[in-house]
């Protein structure tokens, strides 16, 4: 796609009448902006390493009325004891959820409306700018003070029906004080082709905490560009995990700032990647007040011509005395073709504070091997032993058992199959 | 304790850049600004051949092309090229013996501690002064000659050996290399030129002084050194300028060359004026491209920096390991304090099999200052079982500076290994208060934990100049303690 194929998608959006013309005006601002930088190029810092090359070579269109989703089979995306929020093609469905009671779901516009049609914050990335611009569907939900949700919300994102469509949405996850719940964000898809954009915003308010996951198994000719917005209050508490198995294009910019005194934010992911896919994560973690802890601990596998990027960044700011702050960053390289790029990155102003990081790629352990083949074991339980070793202290991170078992799942039908 | 302090910053903080004095001497200085002309003047004067004029006025050309970077982690006042001077030399000319220097000169020098004459020379060091833009005196000529160690001023190698400078200068870093390399390739006007031939050890450390003095001017020296088969050499350069209230820049480019079992061991001293330490005025801009070539098996190139003085650092000692089973390595020390700032760190491109490096960073950030390490390490396919070994560590002292990490790492070969590592504190208020409570005064133990926190970057300096090092880190730490 080039600027002009944006040009005719925005064209048509903007000409939808169902629109507020409010929504337009903000449109029309993003898109003017988006034209101006237009799209990243590999001369772009946070673009050095991100091939973009499938989407510029593809063409996407926005949906029309006539693209209805085909009959879905749930059961292959079913984990069990939570509610499941279904969104196709980035719009709600509410017959095929089960929102728990003490949920408030809202349109997008909804929320826009509640909220005086103030738009969240953005970076201004060319690709956020795109939301803004051709954001047609998404959706919001609010938890209100003292509320804890036991089951795991499951919202599940799927792409069905037609191929090759543009799908911008735009959730807003807002976690009031002393609530507590368990979001998963699971993106599949049944078509094979689609380039999603997607803005998730959440914001954690005093004593609340959000456990957050988030699943990417796109078919393999598919772009998820994803942006997340966190905002914690004081004493709150945030914990991340994503997980990235497939997908021609996974990016994720994540972007957390620590906006109250004593908050944490722990953010951990693995990628297990094959053929040529390709994985991005980019996280800024912005130390604004005093007294927070944060740690960022990210593995990958990679193997074939598969390529992953790394690139966390902690900021401590001036006043933010007595953080603490941890980055990790570690890759397991299973091909020769495979390519790893690892940025973890510090930016720190202020003086009372414990900051590191750390970052290793390499093979899997020859001597390793040697002992384990020297004891019986034959090559490949030998290396799938060690994989799964090298994996199993992120997963095990994950507190709920249901959603652990199903993630193991996923993993251990991947390593059969690259091992 | 705070008291006891506070007396001791107060004190501190009065001591002032002991190399701030300006020597007296008449000069040769060219009027400020850049043209074909000044190249062509430039180059008259040193009585370069065509050859050399030509490849500067490609690199001028191409650099009318270029855009400044404005990348880096630091900022400062945008530079007047055409309000630099780019020649200014000593009057005096065609030296005979050390005995015809301009004693001014020889005073400056004495003053720096630097021992040109050659009759009281206590430590064995051939040294290669460079005074503003030219090369006033190199001592041991003749001795290093007995062994064939070509060691002199750029200029007259250029006119004595045309041929290696002209297979050698620009194969690290061509003209088109960067902004700052460009401008040099096409004004520099004179630095060290250094040839160990196959299979001789340099008997003795080389070391060059570089001194800015003219106001108005900047530096652009150029260093090349060659190491042949089977040979080795130690270099060592410091620097110092004189205090003004104008920024002055700095463009140095050194290019390195090791061929088979070759070693070359580079070690910079760099204390140019940091600049007013309250108002930030003046200092030097000091953006320098260093690159090493290992070109042979089994070669070997270490950097060694300790860098203290610089309104303004961006440099990156970068190593190319293109020859199997060759070594690279980087070991620095930066420190930034009141209004300094440094983006600095290097680069290690692996290409050939079995080639290893290590990096060893150390940042210190005091007052106001701001220090970025910056770092990319990269493995190319070709480069099987490469070993990378990289640790940076920054210590805070004070709550209004800074210190970052940006390390880049790019792997492309399954087979091999690398580490990062960094961490980021402050010195412990327990570290000092033992100190205190073993009667040692908190000035003293700020020091010592600096040193001890250093002494992995200042065990690779030769000796002599590893016992300046831990001095000048003193010096440099004034007022910082609290």
């Amino acid at each position: 796609m080039n600027v002009n194929d944006y040009q005719n998608e925005f064209n048509k959006i903007i000409s939808r009448k169902y629109f507020p013309s409010r929504l337009n005006n903000s449109r029309q601002k993003a898109f003017s902006k988006f034209l101006d930088i237009g799209l990243p190029t590999k001369k772009w810092e946070d673009w050095r390493h991100t091939d973009l090359s499938f989407l510029n070579k593809n063409n996407f269109r926005i949906s029309e009325a006539n693209d209805a989703f085909e009959n879905i089979d749930f059961s292959k995306y079913k984990i069990k004891n939570t509610h499941t929020l279904v969104i196709i093609n980035g719009h709600y469905v509410e017959h095929l959820s089960d929102a728990p009671k003490e949920l408030r779901v809202l349109t997008n516009h909804e929320y826009l409306e509640q909220n005086d049609w103030r738009q969240k914050d953005k970076k201004d990335t060319p690709f956020d700018l795109l939301n803004t611009s051709l954001c047609d569907s998404g959706m919001s939900f609010i938890i209100d003070p003292d509320t804890d949700i036991d089951k795991p919300i499951h919202i599940l994102f799927i792409c069905s029906g037609s191929e090759n469509l543009i799908i911008s949405p735009q959730v807003n996850i807002d976690i009031s004080r002393s609530s507590s719940a368990t979001v998963i964000e699971q993106y599949a898809s049944e078509t094979s082709s689609f380039f999603q954009n997607n803005c998730v915003f959440a914001s954690v308010k005093e004593n609340a905490s959000l456990n957050h996951l988030r699943i990417f198994s796109n078919a393999n000719k598919t772009i998820n560009i994803s942006s997340s917005y966190i905002e914690q209050s004081e004493n709150s508490n945030y914990k991340y995990f994503q997980f990235v198995d497939s997908g021609a294009l996974q990016r994720s910019d994540i972007y957390n700032s620590l906006k109250g005194t004593n908050s944490n934010c722990f953010l951990s992911g693995l990628t297990i990647l094959d053929d040529d896919q390709q994985s991005a994560t980019y996280i800024t973690t912005d130390h604004i007040m005093p007294n927070c802890t944060s740690s960022q601990n990210f593995k990958s596998v990679l193997n074939n011509k598969s390529s992953g990027v790394f690139n966390g960044r902690t900021i401590v700011r001036e006043d933010s005395q007595k953080t603490n702050s941890k980055q990790s960053n570690k890759n397991l390289l299973l091909s020769d073709k495979a390519t790893m790029n690892s940025n973890p990155q510090l930016e720190i102003y202020a003086d009372d504070v414990k900051c590191a990081h750390g970052s290793t790629t390499g093979a899997l352990d020859n001597e390793a091997l040697f002992y384990m083949q020297s004891r019986g074991l034959d090559r490949e339980s030998a290396s799938s032993l060690l994989i799964r070793g090298f994996v199993i202290e992120l997963m095990e991170e994950i507190e709920n058992k249901d959603l652990r078992d199903y993630l193991f799942n996923k993993f251990d039908n991947w390593l059969i199959k690259n091992n | 304790m705070d008291n006891n302090k506070n007396s001791v910053i107060d004190q501190r903080v009065k001591e002032e850049y002991k190399y701030g004095f300006i020597t007296e001497i008449e000069s040769d200085t060219l009027a400020p600004g850049i043209s074909e002309e000044t190249i062509h003047f430039i180059s008259k004067k040193k009585k370069e051949p065509s050859w050399l004029l030509e490849w500067r006025l490609k690199a001028y050309r191409k650099w009318l092309k270029m855009k400044e970077p404005d990348w880096q982690n630091v900022n400062y006042d945008k530079i007047d090229y055409q309000d630099i001077s780019y020649y200014s030399a000593p009057k005096k000319k065609e030296l005979k013996s050390l005995d015809e220097l301009d004693p001014e000169l020889l005073k400056t020098y004495n003053k720096l501690g630097i021992p040109l004459d050659e009759q009281k020379m206590m430590n064995g060091i051939a040294v290669d002064a460079v005074f503003d833009s030219v090369s006033v005196a190199t001592t041991f000529r003749e001795e290093l000659k007995s062994h064939g160690v070509i060691f002199c001023s750029f200029s007259e190698a250029a006119i004595d050996y045309p041929e290696i400078v002209k297979k050698y200068l620009g194969s690290v870093i061509p003209y088109t290399d960067n902004y700052f390399a460009c401008l040099n390739s096409a004004v520099f006007t004179d630095g060290s030129f250094v040839f160990i031939p196959k299979g001789v050890k340099c008997p003795m450390e080389l070391s060059t002084y570089f001194r800015i003095n003219e106001a108005k001017t900047g530096q652009f020296e150029r260093t090349l050194i060659i190491a042949e088969e089977n040979s080795s050499v130690s270099y060592l350069e410091g620097c110092t300028a004189p205090m003004r209230d104008e920024n002055q820049l700095h463009a140095a480019v050194v290019e390195l060359v090791a061929l088979d079992n070759a070693t070359i061991k580079y070690s910079t001293v760099q204390n140019w004026f940091p600049g007013n330490p309250k108002t930030g005025a003046g200092g030097i801009y000091n953006f320098v491209t260093k690159r090493g070539l290992c070109a042979g098996q089994n070669s070997r190139i270490s950097w060694t920096q300790v860098e203290t003085g610089s309104a303004v650092t961006w440099k990156y000692p970068s190593c190319i390991l293109k020859g199997d089973d060759s070594v690279g390595e980087f070991y620095s020390v930066a420190l930034t304090n009141n209004l300094q700032q440094a983006d600095t760190g290097t680069k290690m491109i692996h290409i050939g099999k079995n080639t290893k490096s290590t990096i060893i960073s150390k940042g210190i950030s005091a007052g106001k200052g701001q220090q970025t390490y910056r770092g990319e390490v990269k493995i190319m396919k070709s480069a099987d079982n490469a070993r990378n070994f990289s640790q940076c560590d920054s210590i805070l002292i004070g709550d209004r500076c800074g210190a970052h990490t940006f390390p880049y790492i790019d792997v492309r070969n399954q087979s091999a290994t690398m580490e990062h590592e960094a961490s980021t504190s402050k010195i412990g208020e327990d570290q000092l208060f033992y100190c205190n409570q073993r009667g040692i005064d908190t000035e003293d133990a700020v020091s010592m934990i600096v040193n001890g926190f250093c002494k992995e970057v200042f065990n690779e300096l030769p000796m002599e100049f590893a016992m300046e090092a831990t001095k000048l880190m003193e010096v440099s730490l004034e007022g910082s303690v609290g």
